[in-house]
């Protein structure tokens, strides 16, 4: 029972990690950029070649470059490549693209990457994937239930350092400009903002987040292929963001924990679905479908919606107010505004 | 004439397809009046406007703000030189608070990448000091109540007054209004135009396009009318009553 909770955290900060990317986005910026499944296998692809070692000579795998790094190397060389592939992408799309049109193109490139290591196995192993990738930190500890806490305590920085830096980012002047930008992007541009560079930021800093959430997930099942690189992997990471809540980083925890652990990994418990696990995953895409409708339906700001900008009030403002405004020609209602605004001013 | 003009629109002409929205149109505004810019519907009116804010490329003709050509620049670096422009449908942030709405308009040290991540000890001072502004904004334009309320939720009057209030934050030079009376009635009318005079003596520069002439005649000395994309007169509002050229491109 402890292994299968520990595997769950595991799971848990890899998805968190791949959702505030998403978030950061279409939750933040409303891009319909739906390339973080994309970084995500470069990201994994990229721990993968960094840390395999060179190609055995007759061997069924087949890969190209592939060289062993000690561990902190490959997650960050797989980081700076999610990066890269982010500029790239934000440099081809983002320039004219939005909307729909920004997401079909962004599925277009990850079909096309796909596609490519598909039909040329020599490249990054086909089909057939990439196994036997190196575990870091592997040498520490020898026991599987020791090694399985390392891994838990390694995922839980990372994903903590992830989200104290999508808090970071979203509480700031520079998250306030890109939630002003997803809001009406030519308003923007009159008030000396330039929008593209605002989202080719989001873009390079999600595709960094999204590579890392690959690069963990490949090291921690050792394996890694197409099958798992899939575009129906957008599906549970939007739903998590939508139920969790569109832009608040604590709403797209709380939405990965209930779509990715609660239903992902709780079903399993039910009876009847144990011993088919192929009803628990259609059961799974049911339930992802009807609450995503839902939520859009009746509630699209999600559980824990965005929240608003707050600040703390300067003792000094009201006196200044009142002295500043009295000799304003016209701004009739002064002295309410200020006398509503003190009899509340404390519960802020 | 030429040495306190802020604003100079010379020759500039833009077509879309077979249409000549604006034809070999030229425009001098003096620092710190408020000029109109009158004129039929069709008649290039807002073509202008967003040359002169870099929303639409003319092609040909120059756009000199402040001494600097803007010929050709984005609407972002016409902005950063002072010329902020609103526009004909009002231009909220509707999912933000109204301070929220305000903060986004000056440039801060916070919305750098490095900045807004590692040095919030940087830019939370600069923050606090914008916020002041802002409010003393707001309680002028009498939105103080309404700051913590989604701009979404405001009516159509108070969204213009919000948008005016936005570009003050940005320390414009100069103000372009596009129509800034659509869809607002009454007293809100009696204010915006109050306010309007109010920063103009204070400095500020205001191109303002308008449909309703009685506006119009209570803002502007002088006045610009176009037609079908030319500038067919310059002049005081009551000249132009009498101008028959003028009259006649209003009956057409």
């Amino acid at each position: 029972m402890t292994s299968f909770l520990i595997t769950m955290g595991i799971y848990f900060f890899i998805d968190l990690i791949l959702v505030l990317s998403a978030n950061l986005q279409l939750g933040l910026m409303g891009m319909a950029n739906l390339g973080f499944v994309l970084f995500l296998g470069i990201g994994a692809y990229a721990a993968t070649i960094f840390s395999i070692g060179p190609e055995p000579a007759n061997s069924l795998q087949q890969y190209f470059f592939g060289v062993a790094l000690p561990f902190p190397l490959p997650i960050i060389l797989a980081i700076i490549c999610g990066m890269i592939g982010g500029l790239l992408v934000g440099l081809v799309s983002l320039y004219r693209m939005r909307g729909h049109y920004l997401a079909i193109i962004t599925l277009a490139i990850l079909t096309i990457c796909s596609t490519l290591v598909e039909g040329y196995p020599r490249f990054l192993g086909g089909s057939n994937g990439l196994t036997g990738i190196v575990q870091p930190l592997s040498s520490l500890t020898s026991s599987y239930n020791g090694y399985q806490l390392i891994f838990l305590g390694l995922s839980g920085v990372l994903c903590l350092a992830v989200f104290i830096f999508c808090q970071r980012f979203i509480h700031s002047p520079l998250g306030r400009m890109a939630k002003a930008v997803r809001e009406n992007e030519t308003a923007v541009t009159t008030l000396g903002i330039n929008p593209f560079r605002v989202r080719l930021l989001a873009t390079v800093c999600g595709g960094g987040m999204a590579a890392l959430s690959g690069a963990l997930l490949a090291e921690y099942v050792t394996a890694w292929g197409i099958a798992p690189w899939s575009f129906t992997e957008i599906f549970p990471a939007t739903a998590a963001m939508i139920i969790g809540g569109r832009g608040n980083n604590w709403g797209v925890a709380l939405g990965t924990f209930m779509t990715y652990v609660v239903v992902g990994q709780g079903l399993p418990f039910l009876p009847g679905v144990s011993s088919n696990p192929e009803l628990g995953y259609a059961i799974q895409w049911i339930i992802y479908g009807v609450a995503l409708v839902a939520f859009l339906w009746f509630r699209p700001s999600g559980l824990l919606p965005e929240q608003k900008g707050r600040w703390k009030h300067a003792p000094e403002f009201v006196p200044a107010t009142m002295s500043s405004a009295s000799d304003l020609p016209a701004a009739p209602s002064v002295a309410e505004q200020v006398a509503e605004e003190g009899a509340h001013s404390h519960d802020q | 004439m030429t040495s306190d003009a802020i604003l100079e629109v010379e020759d500039v002409s833009c077509a879309f397809g077979g249409v000549q929205a604006v034809d070999h149109a030229s425009l001098t505004i003096d620092r710190g009046s408020i000029t109109g810019l009158i004129g039929p519907n069709g008649a290039g009116k807002s073509t202008m406007v967003n040359i002169i804010s870099g929303h639409t490329k003319g092609q040909e003709g120059r756009v000199v703000f402040a001494g600097q050509e803007t010929t050709g620049l984005a609407p972002y670096q016409v902005a950063r030189r002072g010329l902020i422009r609103t526009f004909q449908l009002s231009s909220e942030f509707p999912n933000m608070t109204l301070l929220e709405n305000m903060l986004v308009a000056p440039r801060q040290v916070g919305t750098k990448f490095w900045n807004a991540m590692f040095r919030k000890s940087v830019w939370n001072r600069e923050e606090y000091a914008l916020l002041e502004k802002a409010r003393h904004l707001l309680v002028e334009f009498g939105l103080y109540k309404l700051a913590d309320e989604y701009a979404g939720n405001l009516s159509g009057g108070q969204k213009r007054l919000l948008e005016i209030a936005r570009a003050l934050m940005a320390d414009p030079t100069m103000l372009v209004l596009d129509e800034p009376m659509a869809g607002v009635s009454g007293v809100l009318i009696d204010r915006l135009v109050d306010h309007i005079l109010e920063l103009n003596r204070s400095g500020l520069t205001f191109l303002v396009i308008e449909h309703d002439l009685e506006v119009i005649d209570r803002l502007c000395e002088n006045v610009y009318v176009m037609a079908q994309g030319s500038v067919l007169a310059y002049g005081p509002m009551y000249e132009l009553r009498q101008n028959e050229s003028v009259l006649e491109a209003y009956l057409d």
